[in-house]
């Protein structure tokens, strides 16, 4: 009786194992997870490629069939242009990131009756998982896709090569700095800033600089997320890994310290160091930006902790009845979150999708509904000609690392496997 | 001669009989169907992952300088023996199986007490604890995770003051608050439910008269528990034992929750954090180590319990219960029950519903209590960035109505794929027939939910031969939803099947009747009472699913479970938790209504 089953199961197993091998070298990728045909060269052409969204235009007579239709390459046609022809389309589709993107159709839909915008508010990783796998498979839902480029793979792998569009109409960019809008179409800057407790802390911030989280006093008194957790936390620390900040965070550690920096052994810089040693410090790690928030703002609390969490956050402090107060940290407080825009090749509403485009970025002259509903505390306009919401701190009053998409897209793995092996 | 002649006559002649036998016996031919179904719906994503776990990917590629899509053991290598393999792999690895064993021994324990208080004891209030012993399964677990750090969180985490330490002074340690001993206590407070179903399916279907029996011939309630009894409910308890261990491995929002704060993770939540930073390849590789953890322990379970008929117990015969008292313990045991209901499985319900009602999160003032967030006009601008309250907000009534819609049809379809297949795990078990569809159908419950409707979002977005294009249609959301939830439901049709003792329909073959006949006129109107059991099983988890149809449903045809999520999403914690109320209500509504029309009892679709 044993045998005989035992049998059946060497059987089963077996038969199992001969499907799985003639699958596997069968099957060619055509279920495969990731933009894996179309991003087949990446490798090899980022370095010397193109550096900005301009250098990707083609010229005229090497458009494909959809860039000449829909007319993706021509940034300056007017919003009445657009909408004629937007309205023969019907409707765009916008997957979107945030929640408030339920509003911003809603203003869309009374602006310009006769189209109609659908939103789906869904989170990043959704988001890609499920617009690429429809890209694969040649369904064009999804128009417009309001995301963040957290870790340069949009534009290593979306927009280079061509499955993204980024639409920059010409009369907008002019109220852009050139940098912000190099890799892709900015809608709004975020940033992960540090709070403290404004009840506890009367004075003002008991910190100052990246350095003082590393000291003694804050051990196991700094909440953040894990940066292994989620893609926009990993970005977040690999940005203090760059030449920039690291050389900043060396100075600023004389500065702090009034001695020079000694790295530790497989410390490549002063940003693996700092990060070393924010671990060594043990963060509490929470399981969301809100939860973050929450425990660092309470009010009634002796001895509250400090808070790494999303600056969009702060504007939970007057709902919830917070103490939140974001600390401008030396030497800078890491890369900028910056949401973008992108127009999805081979889309069916390519007009409507550009008119939606402007219509968030906030229209001609900025004062469109479309960007009203992101301009709020924690989040800071791109444009130089919206003022940002009432009690922000000027963004170029805060020290923000450059955002350097190709530095991150090439680092993002080293140095969460570095974050990853001092958990041993 | 003669003998021999007879012989090789009767031989060839069994020999074709058998052949004609399995050629025209509908029975075989629904099993090579399912089998045949099964694996192109189970086994093709399974093969989908295992070859994504060999391909390098776009990002990774740049690293390694390999070529994106080429094959390559980087990343099982990178999981099972580099640098990063103790952080990756062993050390969550070794948490897992903790977590697991210790709930799965203390989930068991406090089922199958709770079990044989309820059956076989003279306890008051039976009907009372019978439902509230149902609720756990109903909320969701990430309620319960919250409701115990409101409970006990101390400084470490900031925040608000822990109710225990804002009543009586003393700080919860961190071992208490967070952590693994919190985990396992959470978990096994959400998974008791499972064995407390399983148990109490199995001591019904004792005859108390061989309990009896043995108090006759002089054994003491000890001896008669320890000798009688408890052999003859073994097979459920190691049943409950697979499930309990394969759910506490593959679950994560818990662990997520309570582990995090004091960096304690396990290989679900690892695998959580690699999807969640796009390392596909990554978590595919992990979800395949927990797929053949689990299906190690199928396997010995149909080891274990494989050949077992004992379960037989619809049959010709009747039995009969006599409850056994519980004398002077009585009132000591009514009382822990009392409070632990109250602590275990009221508290958190009443925190959920509390918090909806709560203009300021966290805020427990009297003057802090407000309806807005269910039917709030959408006046007060600051909250909820001015959206109505749910009652109000027409996205909530679409998502009510889809919700309704696709938990119905799939809970109708899967009971009618699950009780098949259950037929067939059944009246094969310990054939390989039996024994293939059982490892299949248990594989989807592994297959990370989100992974799972990504691939099926590709499978079936362009037409394969006869299988047109799904995309878009709600038949795909549904097919996913079926798909994912046949282990529970093959569950519960298998042993809905087993109890149905195979000599009714033995003798009905004798009178001449055929399969379907039999099935209709037999195995049917005594498995009723299994099949509502096992559509309220899946009515009541797709009701709780997001993960698994996010990637499929369009914004018309989102529901509930999303509603909850762009709430969340929004930051208006109270309005999620108020759709999360609405969930919980239609849950015990169906489930209510269910008990009282259609002889339903949850406790019978799981025995097995």
């Amino acid at each position: 009786m044993f045998t005989k089953r035992r049998l059946l199961a060497a059987l089963m197993a077996a038969s199992m194992l001969a499907s799985l091998t003639a699958c596997g070298g069968g099957d060619d990728g055509s279920a495969d997870t990731g933009s894996a045909d179309a991003s087949a060269d990446a490798g090899q052409t980022a370095d010397a490629g193109p550096q900005t969204v301009a250098d990707l235009k083609p010229a005229e007579a090497d458009m494909t069939e959809w860039e000449t239709a829909s007319g993706i390459w021509n940034w300056d046609e007017t919003e009445d242009e657009l909408y004629e022809k937007a309205k023969e389309e019907g409707k765009v589709v916008l997957y979107s990131i945030s929640s408030r993107c339920t509003k911003i159709a809603d203003a869309f839909n009374e602006a310009y009756p006769g189209v109609t915008c659908e939103p789906f508010d869904i989170s990043t990783n959704e988001l890609l998982e499920k617009v690429t796998r429809e890209y694969d498979a040649d369904i064009h839902t999804a128009d417009v896709v309001h995301i963040k480029d957290q870790d340069g793979s949009l534009w290593e792998e979306y927009v280079k090569e061509g499955i993204f569009y980024c639409y920059q109409p010409t009369d907008i960019m002019s109220h852009i700095d050139p940098e912000l809008y190099a890799t892709a179409t900015p809608l709004y800057i975020e940033l992960t800033q540090l709070f403290y407790n404004t009840e506890a802390n009367p004075d003002g911030s008991p910190v100052t600089s990246l350095w003082d989280l590393t000291k003694p006093e804050w051990k196991g008194r700094i909440t953040m997320q894990n940066p292994i957790d989620n893609l926009s936390w990993s970005s977040w620390i690999t940005g203090f890994t760059s030449e920039e900040t690291a050389a900043a965070l060396e100075a600023e550690y004389k500065e702090v310290f009034g001695e020079d920096l000694v790295l530790s052994d497989g410390c490549e810089n002063a940003g693996y160091e700092f990060l070393k040693r924010l671990h060594d410090n043990e963060p509490v790690f929470c399981s969301s930006s809100d939860e973050c928030a929450e425990s660092v703002g309470t009010k009634g609390q002796a001895n509250p902790p400090i808070g790494f969490s999303a600056s969009s956050k702060l504007r939970k402090n007057k709902d919830n009845d917070w103490a939140l107060c974001p600390v401008n940290l030396t030497p800078n407080t890491g890369i900028p979150a910056i949401n973008t825009l992108y127009i999805v090749e081979g889309c069916e509403h390519p007009y409507a999708a550009k008119l939606l485009t402007r219509f968030m970025m906030g229209g001609t002259d900025g004062q469109s509904k479309g960007y009203s509903p992101f301009n709020t505390l924690g989040g800071w306009p791109v444009r130089d000609d919206i003022e940002p919401a009432e009690g922000s701190t000027p963004y170029s009053e805060i020290n923000v690392a450059s955002f350097d998409p190709t530095f991150i897209y090439e680092n993002i793995g080293i140095v969460t496997d570095f974050w990853t092996m001092l958990g041993q | 001669m003669r003998k021999v002649t007879t012989e090789n006559y009767s031989k060839s002649k069994r020999l074709k009989n058998q052949i004609k036998a399995v050629v025209t016996n509908p029975y075989n031919l629904i099993v090579l169907v399912a089998i045949i179904l099964l694996a192109y719906l189970i086994l093709l994503p399974l093969l989908d992952m295992i070859t994504t776990s060999f391909t390098l990917s776009a990002k990774d590629a740049r690293r390694i300088h390999g070529d994106v899509g080429q094959f390559t053991l980087y990343y099982w290598q990178r999981l099972l023996a580099s640098n990063l393999s103790k952080s990756l792999l062993y050390i969550p690895l070794r948490n897992s199986l903790l977590i697991a064993c210790c709930v799965s021994f203390f989930a068991i324990l406090l089922g199958s007490v709770l079990a044989w208080l309820m059956v076989r004891t003279d306890l008051p209030f039976k009907g009372f604890f019978s439902t509230a012993v149902i609720i756990p399964y109903m909320i969701p677990s990430w309620c319960k995770s919250q409701a115990w750090i409101t409970m006990f969180k101390n400084e470490r985490i900031g925040g608000a003051m822990g109710f225990v330490q804002g009543v009586t002074g003393w700080a919860p340690p961190d071992w208490l608050a967070y952590g693994p001993i919190a985990i396992v206590i959470v978990l096994t407070l959400h998974y008791y439910a499972y064995a407390y179903l399983l148990v109490s399916a199995a001591l019904n279907s004792i005859n108390s008269e061989l309990e009896e029996m043995g108090g006759v011939l002089g054994a003491g309630k000890a001896t008669i528990l320890r000798r009688i009894t408890f052999p003859l409910v073994l097979p459920a308890m190691l049943s409950a034992v697979i499930l309990t261990f394969s759910k506490s491995i593959g679950t994560f929002g818990v662990i997520n929750f309570l582990g995090s704060k004091v960096n304690f993770s396990t290989l679900s939540s690892m695998l959580y954090s690699n999807s969640k930073s796009q390392n596909t390849q990554m978590a595919f590789a992990m979800a395949i180590i927990m797929i053949a953890i689990a299906s190690i322990t199928v396997f010995v379970n149909q080891q274990l319990i494989g050949k077992r008929k004992s379960y037989a117990t619809i049959g010709g015969k009747g039995g009969r219960s006599t409850p056994i008292s519980l004398g002077k313990h009585k009132p000591i045991i009514t009382g822990i029950l009392l409070i632990f209901f109250a602590v275990g499985v009221i508290m958190p319900l009443v925190i959920l519903v509390a918090e909806t009602f709560m203009l300021q999160e966290g805020n427990w003032s009297l003057s802090n209590m407000t309806l807005y967030y269910w039917i709030g006009d959408g006046s007060k601008k600051d909250i909820m960035e001015g959206l109505p309250g749910i009652f109000r907000n027409p996205s909530f009534l679409n998502a009510l109505k889809n919700s309704l819609v696709l938990t119905f049809t799939t809970a109708i379809f899967g009971t009618i794929f699950g009780q098949t297949a259950g037929y067939i795990c059944a009246k094969g078990r310990g054939k390989v027939h039996g024994g293939i569809v059982e490892q299949l159908v248990f594989i989807p419950y592994l297959v990370p939910s989100i992974a799972f409707g990504a691939i099926y979002l590709s499978m079936f977005s362009v037409s394969h031969g006869p299988i047109p294009s799904l995309y878009g249609t709600f038949a795909l959301v549904v097919l996913v939803s079926v798909v994912k939830h046949l282990p529970f439901a093959s569950r519960s049709g298998t042993s809905n099947m087993l109890q149905i003792s195979g000599e009714l329909e033995e003798a009905a073959t004798i009178e001449g009747a055929g399969f379907f006949k039999r099935f209709i006129s037999i195995v049917f109107p005594l498995a009723k009472g299994g099949f509502i059991s096992g559509f309220m099983l899946i009515f009541v988890s797709i009701m709780k699913e997001l993960d698994l149809i996010i990637l499929i449903i369009t914004p018309k045809t989102a529901t509930l479970p999303y509603l909850a999520f762009q709430y969340q999403n929004g930051n208006s914690t109270q309005a999620s938790n108020a759709v999360a109320v609405v969930m919980f209500s239609i849950v015990f509504l169906v489930y209510a209504l269910a008990n009282i029309f259609g002889d339903a009892d949850l406790a019978k679709s799981m025995g097995g």
